[in-house]
């Protein structure tokens, strides 16, 4: 036990203050960062009504500094199973964070045109990048964004590299608080742009990216930007990073520990060094408005499973602060996997040689709390997509 | 190692620190519990703490409460680092969920408070930069604002709706699907 110490009342008895609850506007005492937080807690819906509450309250919701903060509320999470012994073999799932029975999401999205297959790229506050396979020979597909809240859709027009969905990462950047346009970022490697598509070799993906393709919903149009990427290995990524689109510009984490911002342009912002030498599975997240890096430490001492987060508190800096160190060995006597969805809610996946089931967790990290929120079953495919959903913005599309 | 690690909890214990609320009571509290609170761990950081801690903003009453969280959240703290790491595999979830549900049992109770303490709690989480607090009570209060309609909330508040009709309208129709 630690200090086991007792309060001591040393000075003479305490005079009580009187309140009598009632006419007290406790609410007026509170900061704007204070009441801010306290609304970024509410649920979108809820928040709506907030709105109507009073100026100060309509104000604060409304205060562009303050939106980046409050839609922030994490509906749940798209993910794909396979199973050989089950008709259809390949299925999606949507799952809420709150465990409630009945998903918020159908997640089959059937307000889309018809297409053969329909597979989810990235997710961005609110709106979702899908390819859509045609069912024509030779196979294409198309980029599709479209926002499950209202049911809205938009088909991007052919970027020239369609066919080659195996060798193409893509990612969405939309900010409804900037912008109600979206753009689509195309990472085509060397090999695809020099290469036609019949010599393709379907698995050649090695991460260096030679040129990137950006669609535009505001022009209607795609542009290429060649110049920043010629360096070969240094913008070399993981084809499953997942990107976080902040300030209309997107960050991305390459192979080689730094986070690259690219704005809508294709143009290299900036490299930012990721804060720890050896790690896994290290991304970017954003929360509260600032850029977060998490990932797991590997080192001698440790078994690679402890779960490391930092915070670019200035952002224009390159200085992470490391805000949370979390041993699922010592809070939960076992060993885990962590992989992190969204910051301050995990995901931990027992290995499977040992269980034959998956459990979705969330733990929160200021709270140390652990929940459960659903069995999820066998045969996960990928990666889990956070969504949170987008009701008050309008796709816009010209072109 | 285990040795040294008593060692270094005898230290903390022995370092107190004196809390000093506006009405002037003195709260005698361990190091691991203070710091808890950033303003006060920086303060210890400066080596200002002889002669103790005046906080101003604080009644003795809040005071009182805002320890009572430290303590409870400072040994659960330190009780998860010396926790045994050989649970069976079926077992696992169901000791830290019992650990875990102490603590959350904890809270809950700690939340049973009318809404002028729970709100004197923010005010004093948020000036001494208690983040497990000033989360704690600050969804307590984003709970009780769910699903309320904007009526409700005023009046649970005590607010004065300084809207006029067409500003009402206007969010209305913003967000119709909210109201729908």
């Amino acid at each position: 036990m630690a200090g086991g110490a007792k309060k001591k009342k040393v000075a003479r008895g305490s005079k009580k203050k009187k309140k009598k609850g009632a006419a007290r506007d406790a609410v007026s005492e509170l900061t704007d960062d204070v009441l801010a937080d306290i609304l970024s807690r509410v649920p979108i819906k809820s928040l709506c009504h907030c709105k109507l509450v009073c100026r100060r309250w309509r104000d604060l919701i409304s205060h562009p500094e303050h939106r980046k903060k409050l839609p922030q509320t994490l509906a749940g999470f798209f993910y794909d199973s396979y199973d050989n012994a089950r008709f259809p073999k390949w299925a999606r799932h949507f799952i809420n964070v709150s465990g409630a029975a009945e998903a918020l999401i159908d997640p089959s999205l059937s307000f889309l045109p018809r297409y053969e297959r329909i597979a989810i790229v990235d997710c961005c506050n609110g709106l979702l990048l899908c390819r859509g396979w045609k069912p024509t020979d030779p196979v294409t597909m198309d980029y599709v964004v479209c926002n499950p809240g209202t049911k809205e859709w938009v088909v991007v027009p052919d970027s020239g590299w369609s066919r080659q969905t195996g060798n193409v990462m893509a990612r969405l950047g939309f900010d409804p608080a900037v912008s109600s346009h979206f753009h689509v970022f195309a990472f085509i490697p060397d090999f695809v742009w020099h290469v036609h598509d019949e010599e393709m070799d379907e698995n050649g993906f090695d991460g260096r990216i030679e040129v990137v393709g950006i669609y535009s919903s505001k022009t209607g149009l795609w542009s290429f930007n060649e110049d920043n990427y010629k360096l070969g290995d240094q913008f070399a990524m993981p084809m499953d990073s997942k990107g976080v689109f902040f300030n209309g510009v997107l960050h991305l984490t390459t192979f080689y520990g730094m986070v690259v911002a690219i704005d809508v342009e294709g143009n290299i912002l900036r490299c930012i060094p990721v804060p720890i030498l050896n790690y896994e599975d290290g991304e970017v997240y954003l929360s509260q408005g600032h850029l977060y890096f998490a990932a797991r430490c590997v080192s001698d001492e440790s078994d690679g499973h402890e779960l490391s987060v930092w915070v670019l508190e200035d952002y224009d800096s390159e200085n992470w602060s490391l805000k949370h160190n979390v041993s699922p060995q010592h809070m939960f006597g076992k060993t885990l996997l962590f992989k992190v969805w969204r910051l301050f809610q995990c995901y931990i996946d027992p290995p499977r040689s040992r269980y034959n089931f998956h459990r979705l967790l969330s733990y929160e990290m200021g709270h140390m709390r652990l929940r459960l929120i659903s069995r999820l079953g066998c045969h996960l495919l990928n990666d889990f997509l956070s969504y949170v959903p987008l009701f008050s913005v309008s796709l816009a599309h010209e072109h | 190692m285990a040795s040294a690690g008593s060692g270094d909890e005898k230290a903390a214990a022995a370092a107190m620190i004196t809390l000093i609320s506006s009405d002037n009571e003195k709260f005698e509290v361990t190091e691991a519990t203070a710091t808890l609170s950033q303003t006060i761990r920086h303060m210890i950081e400066d080596g200002c703490t002889d002669g103790g801690v005046p906080l101003p903003n604080v009644t003795s009453k809040i005071l009182a409460r805002v320890i009572e969280y430290c303590k409870k959240h400072a040994t659960a703290a330190a009780g998860e680092e010396g926790s045994s790491s050989s649970f069976s595999d079926a077992a696992f979830l169901e000791v830290d969920r019992a650990f875990l549900e102490e603590l959350e049992e904890f809270d809950d109770a700690f939340l049973e408070v009318d809404r002028a303490t729970l709100f004197d709690l923010i005010l004093a989480a948020n000036y001494l930069d208690i983040k497990g607090l000033l989360n704690l009570t600050c969804q307590k209060v984003a709970d009780s604002v769910k699903g309320k309609t904007p009526e409700q909330i005023r009046e649970m508040y005590n607010i004065v709706n300084d809207l006029t009709p067409e500003e009402e309208a206007e969010i209305r129709r913003e967000t119709q699907w909210a109201f729908e």
